[in-house]
């Protein structure tokens, strides 16, 4: 990489990404929507960010349901139902 | 009937055709789960070179599928077409494989030959066929259906836009459908999954998607993804329903699990044909399908889960429907467990219904609890898009913020449409010119500050 390389990327990545211009009401709706474009695929900055709600989704998905915190959680709730251990999670 | 088969030293003996058939069948999780598959590489590879040798009239007498005990199995049998059947009726599986790949079997033989093709037919020639057949095959098959477009040419791809939105808000679902349009997205339907069932609830998105597509003279469709049995009473009441949805499984008591029987589908057909034609066609059905829905509700009998597949997409055909939608990852992974699997499932989808004349499209999806990342998405999209096939989902940054999964987004029609010139359906297209979102070559302009569509949302919202 030469030293020129940082401000050129600076000149040309704004250029590059082609902003949406439809006018929405952004508060309307939390799908994935202005994400602009780079030439027809998704720009840099979106597929990071669905790639981290992803991983974060996945990370969740893979963890083990915490017994223990959820029954003293529930404790100090009044509640009619306590969580019982099934066959399924034994 | 008892198959045999010898490698070495070593007999493989499968007790019927549906054992045959299960253990013949590319690994997934679902099957698995089921208890049916092969218990080595070497028996499925067996039951393969096995299940090639079977003429594919065994199929029209060894039932998997009592017929008296299911009414999907009565009607593949009760509407074989024999004249269809007749040319390829002294052929075995695996000669029937050479033969699809063949020369031989051009566009207008495999249109043909259709009505002579069962599901269970089509689902064992698909197992011995690698992906590359199937893309191959399929790739030769046209389907096409209309109601407000053409849906299904040469070389087009049109997709379902899915606005879908957590709360109905209808301002949430016309913000990701105006943006969706803009993209040129929504040939094939504008379609959303409700987050309520309420007949007024759906009502009330039917008339605003109504309301869009009269305003913007749009030649597309709504759909709202609702118990066919919803659509048919709000059709009653004159509720302007485009297309009438419902989901489809292939055993009649996976059926049942949906609430549904070949009579509901009939009287919804009879429904949506009540509502007259479309401007250029007269197919008024949404059917969604997906491998696995027959082992979730217990009914798939000892059938392995792509052959009930390929069942529903009999269940499908008398119902002339503008779009079979195979939701193939969304099950998640007790069935398909990894990109590997879903791709796999996809690709025999595609190739097993349009093989029957359906006009096939693909949610290219997978859960977040799947071994499957929009990496897989892409595969899956560029192989089936060379396959030919009719449509795929566009939803807001493949993120369904609704059913809470991934798909295929508005940018991925786009890649596709750009590497393999795919165009749209061509009254969309024309629209999309005339209204100045893209040129005639497809491609997308710049949107004018005061375009039409940039009026739309206070007026329909108000």
């Amino acid at each position: 990489m030469t030293s020129d390389a940082i401000p050129e990327r600076k000149v040309y990545a704004p250029a590059t990404v082609i902003r949406d211009t439809i006018q929405i009401f952004p508060e309307a709706t939390a799908a994935r929507l202005g994400l602009g474009r780079a030439g027809s695929s998704l720009p840099t900055q979106a597929v990071l960010d669905f790639n981290l709600d992803h991983a974060r989704a996945r990370d969740v998905v893979h963890t083990p349901l915490d017994f223990a915190a959820l029954e003293r959680r529930w404790d100090r709730a009044i509640c009619w139902v306590r969580p019982s251990r099934t066959a399924a999670t034994a | 009937m008892t198959y045999r088969m010898t490698t070495s030293n070593t007999t493989w003996v499968f007790e019927d055709l549906k054992e045959l058939m299960a253990k013949a069948t590319p690994l997934r999780s679902g099957d698995l789960l089921a208890g049916i598959v092969a218990g080595s590489a070497e028996e499925m590879a067996a039951a393969r070179m096995c299940l090639a040798e079977v003429p594919l009239k065994t199929f029209l007498t060894e039932l998997l599928i009592p017929y008296e005990q299911d009414e999907i199995t009565r009607l593949i049998v009760d509407t074989h077409d024999q004249a269809a059947f007749a040319p390829i009726s002294h052929l075995c599986v695996g000669d029937f494989r050479d033969w699809l790949l063949s020369d031989q079997a051009t566009t207008d033989r495999l249109a043909r030959l259709a009505p002579g093709l069962t599901p269970e037919i089509v689902a064992a020639v698909s197992k011995l066929m690698r992906n590359q057949n199937l893309i191959k095959v399929a790739g030769k098959v046209r389907v096409t259906t209309g109601f407000r477009n053409t849906i299904g040419d040469s070389g087009t791809l049109a997709t379902r836009l899915q606005p879908n939105h957590p709360t109905d808000d209808p301002r949430g679902i016309l913000a990701s459908t105006l943006e969706g349009l803009t993209y040129g997205c929504g040939d094939a339907v504008i379609g959303i999954n409700p987050a309520s069932d309420s007949p007024a609830a759906v009502a009330d998105i039917i008339r605003l998607l109504d309301e869009l597509i009269s305003r913007f003279e749009i030649p597309t469709q709504s759909c709202v993804l609702t118990h066919a049995t919803t659509s048919i009473k709000l059709i009653e009441n004159n509720v302007p329903v485009d297309l009438v949805f419902q989901s489809v499984a292939g055993t009649q008591v996976a059926n049942a699990a949906f609430g549904i029987s070949l009579s509901t589908l009939r009287e919804a057909h009879d429904a949506g044909q009540s509502m007259g034609p479309g401007t250029v066609g007269r197919n008024v059905i949404y059917f969604e399908t997906g491998q696995g829905s027959r082992l979730s509700a217990n009914a798939h009998h000892g059938v392995d889960q792509q052959t009930c597949e390929a069942r529903a997409y009999a269940a499908c055909r008398p119902f002339a429907p503008l779009l079979v939608n195979t939701v193939v990852g969304f099950i998640g992974p007790e069935y398909l467990y990894d990109g590997k699997q879903i791709i796999r499932a996809g690709l025999e989808d595609h190739f097993c219904g349009k093989l029957m004349g359906l006009p096939m499209g693909c949610d290219i999806c997978y859960t977040n609890h799947a071994e499957a990342d929009q990496d897989d998405m892409d595969v899956l999209l560029t192989l089936l898009a060379t396959a030919g096939i009719n449509f795929v989902i566009a939803v807001p940054g493949a993120d369904d913020i609704m059913l809470n999964y991934q798909s295929t987004s508005f940018r991925d029609q786009l890649y596709i449409r750009d590497l393999l010139k795919v165009k749209r359906a061509p009254e969309f297209a024309k629209w999309l010119e005339d209204m100045e979102i893209a040129d005639h070559d497809g491609s997308l302009r710049p949107l004018r500050s005061d375009h039409p569509l940039n009026y739309g949302l206070p007026r329909l919202t108000a």
